[in-house]
């Protein structure tokens, strides 16, 4: 049965863009971030182009996910919020662990491709738009 | 929600996608419905009775009808 994600050439692509922006970019801040080698300003204009860059991704699911029929809305919108739960839950997680229980700090920036691997765990278990 | 879908699709004998294209919805929507994974809203209940040419309730049996009477 396919009632995965919905297909869009268009958003394929604009979504192999927006995760190679989100990439390149991370790599750029990790090449350049280091201290006395680009000046702040250009560092902040490289981290707000890696955050835009979800949003980007994000605006373009919303719109993808407003065309489609109402049982394809209703249950990629369940699977998108069950992702976040999930997302936010380890998050909240981690956040204690790190801060009380001695675990390694974490970059937050892993909260984006976090949710997304959320979303494919979740996809095969929400089969039903009912409540 | 029960639905009489299937039974009236397959006397027509049309596929899923034919009726999904017929009433501008994917083919996994009409499989959903025939399934019971959706409850369809009014306005798509009755895009599929308009496609059959007969009520609502033929393809859509109310379910409260007992508590109504």
């Amino acid at each position: 049965m396919d009632d995965g994600w919905p297909s869009s050439r268009p958003y394929v692509l604009g979504s192999l863009a927006m995760w190679g922006l989100f990439l390149a970019t991370l790599f750029l801040l990790s090449w350049a971030g280091g201290p006395g080698q680009w000046p702040p300003a250009a560092l902040w204009a490289v981290a707000l182009l890696h955050a835009a860059s979800v949003a980007a991704q994000f605006f373009a699911a919303y719109r993808l996910i407003a065309r489609q029929d109402e049982y394809i809305r209703g249950i990629t919108s369940k699977r998108m919020i069950a992702a976040a739960g999930l997302t936010i839950t380890l998050s909240v997680l981690f956040g204690v662990a790190e801060q009380f229980l001695g675990a390694p700090d974490m970059p937050i920036w892993l909260i984006y491709p976090l949710f997304w691997g959320a979303f494919s765990i979740v996809t095969p278990l929400i089969r039903d738009s009912r409540p | 929600m029960k639905s009489r879908l299937r039974v009236l699709r397959a006397e027509r004998e049309w596929t899923q996608e034919q009726l999904a294209a017929a009433i501008g919805v994917s083919r996994q929507a009409i499989n959903a419905l025939e399934t019971e994974r959706h409850d369809p809203s009014l306005d798509l209940a009755y895009r599929i009775a308009g496609a059959f040419a007969v009520p609502v309730e033929h393809v859509f049996p109310n379910p409260h009808e007992q508590r109504i009477k």
